[in-house]
């Protein structure tokens, strides 16, 4: 079992329901979000476009936060999820600067979306993130043990996102790499071997 | 909804200044990053000239103000026991325990003596002022902390700083210093070797990366320039180097060696700074 992702770049509107339904299903504090949709102007006008790159974490293969983890917090799991265990998390942010995605924040413990307080929604999502531990997607790891997808592939309203097993050969990921298509992970030079694609 | 939780162009692809070891608590880190060096620097130069009681005060520099800069840069200090448990993979996790053996055997070595201890001791005096080179080094993404030459940069820097901290403490209160013309000889090549070191560090830098050459525009052209001019190169390096020099041809009395040290320790708490702060991770994609 190797959990993975392809994203169509030609699908993706930029459209952030990704982003959205991520942080309703995670109540992800203020300030974290696991993932983004990242915007990039390429050429100059009249040939300017924009590309949108939605970006979470890519649970490498050889992930370069769980090598620098000084207490273990941060490890793979037997599918090759990266999970970090809050219990564990001393908060040095090692693991922040290691991320080549940028796709780690620490959350101190403060702040709030709306003036008067935590909303009954934020109080309740808000004890799932230990304070002062380093948060980060985890492919909705709740949701894949319920057999479910993880809520960004599930919402995204163009398809762009298509999640499943690597290693099956017959998975919807599997079959969306296997089309005559230019394929491309970010930062592979870094050697961290993502396990999520994309396709241009 | 408060608007000002709401930034523009936050999800914008670009190279982004690292914060987390620099910016509020990471402040902290900073320090302990400072002490560590200033604190295995001095033990260095202590056994080099010999003198018996900068053995002790390196060694409280490492543990109170290195160790207390530590505790209160992490989230949850009262579990950092648990950074002791990944020394195989990570260098914070090594870090903490050459922090840890150079305290015990620096103590030992300034209590016993002995070749063993003292060989023991220098070691893992060398392990502290190596190491926190290695940690930014880890940081794979930061193309300007990426570089095989900072650890040296490192070691060199605490080294001269343990020196001019030593000359400090001498000039104000004279010590019993078993070899004190090799403390003042020490002095000119420290910081003369961190000058040369720096300038290698930074030449790489212009022709390692894309990112890493920002980072140096950023700091020898942007916003940090000033500080980095005037705080590393003119009170870390120029005016020790001046006041060793006057000093050397008895152009002002030795005394002055001590404002050589205090601005020289200004100028490597400032080096560091300045390289904490211009870390800069490249774009995603």
């Amino acid at each position: 079992m190797h959990w993975g992702m392809a994203i169509d770049l030609k699908l993706c509107i930029g459209c952030n329901t990704c982003v959205s339904l991520c942080k309703m299903r995670n109540g992800t504090p203020q300030g974290v979000f696991w993932n983004r949709v990242l915007e990039e102007e390429v050429g100059t006008f009249p040939a300017a476009r924009r590309i949108f790159w939605p970006v979470r974490c890519m649970h490498c293969e050889n992930p370069a936060c769980v090598e620098v983890c000084p207490t273990g917090a941060s490890y793979q799991r037997a599918d090759n999820l990266v999970v970090v265990d809050g219990e564990k998390c001393v908060g040095c942010r090692a693991c922040i600067l290691a991320c080549p995605y940028d796709v780690r924040s620490l959350w101190e413990g403060e702040g709030n979306y709306f003036p008067d307080g935590l909303t009954p929604f934020e109080e309740q999502a808000y004890k799932r993130h230990p304070a002062g531990t380093v948060l980060k997607c985890d492919f909705c790891a709740s949701r894949l043990d319920e057999g479910l997808k993880p809520s960004c592939a599930e919402g995204c309203l163009t398809g762009a996102i298509v999640f499943g097993d690597l290693d099956d050969p017959q998975s919807e990921v599997s079959l969306a790499l296997a089309e005559s298509r230019v394929r491309l992970r970010l930062r592979e030079e870094l050697g961290t071997n993502p396990s999520i694609y994309y396709l241009t | 909804m408060p608007y000002s939780t709401i930034r523009r162009n936050e999800f914008i692809m670009r190279a982004k200044l690292q914060k987390d070891w620099i910016e509020g608590k990471g402040l902290w880190l900073l320090a302990a990053i400072y002490f560590g060096g200033v604190g295995g620097g001095l033990f260095i130069a202590s056994v080099l000239v010999n003198w018996r009681l900068g053995l002790l005060i390196a060694v409280g520099i490492t543990a109170i103000l290195k160790g207390s800069a530590h505790l209160m840069f992490l989230t949850h200090p009262w579990k950092f026991w648990r950074i002791f448990r990944r020394p195989q993979t990570s260098w914070v996790s090594r870090g903490i325990y050459f922090v840890f053996f150079f305290i015990i055997f620096g103590l030992a070595y300034y209590f016993m003596g002995g070749v063993p201890l003292q060989v023991l001791s220098v070691f893992f005096a060398f392990c502290l002022v190596i190491y926190t080179g290695f940690v930014l080094l880890a940081s794979r993404p930061i193309s300007f902390w990426n570089n095989p030459l900072l650890p040296i940069l490192f070691v060199s820097v605490s080294i001269a700083s343990g020196i001019s901290l030593a000359e400090i403490i001498h000039t104000f209160s004279p010590q019993d210093i078993g070899n004190p013309e090799l403390l003042k000889a020490a002095g000119p090549w420290g910081v003369s070797i961190t000058a040369l070191l720096l300038f290698v560090y930074l030449a790489g830098n212009f022709y390692s990366s894309v990112t890493a050459k920002e980072s140096l525009t950023y700091l020898l052209k942007g916003p940090l320039a000033l500080l980095f001019y005037g705080g590393v190169v003119f009170l870390g390096l120029l005016l020790p180097l001046v006041i060793f020099i006057l000093v050397h041809f008895a152009m002002v009395p030795s005394s002055a060696l001590a404002i050589a040290g205090i601005s020289e320790l200004i100028g490597a708490f400032i080096l560091r700074y300045s390289i904490l702060k211009v870390g800069m991770s490249a774009p995603v994609a």
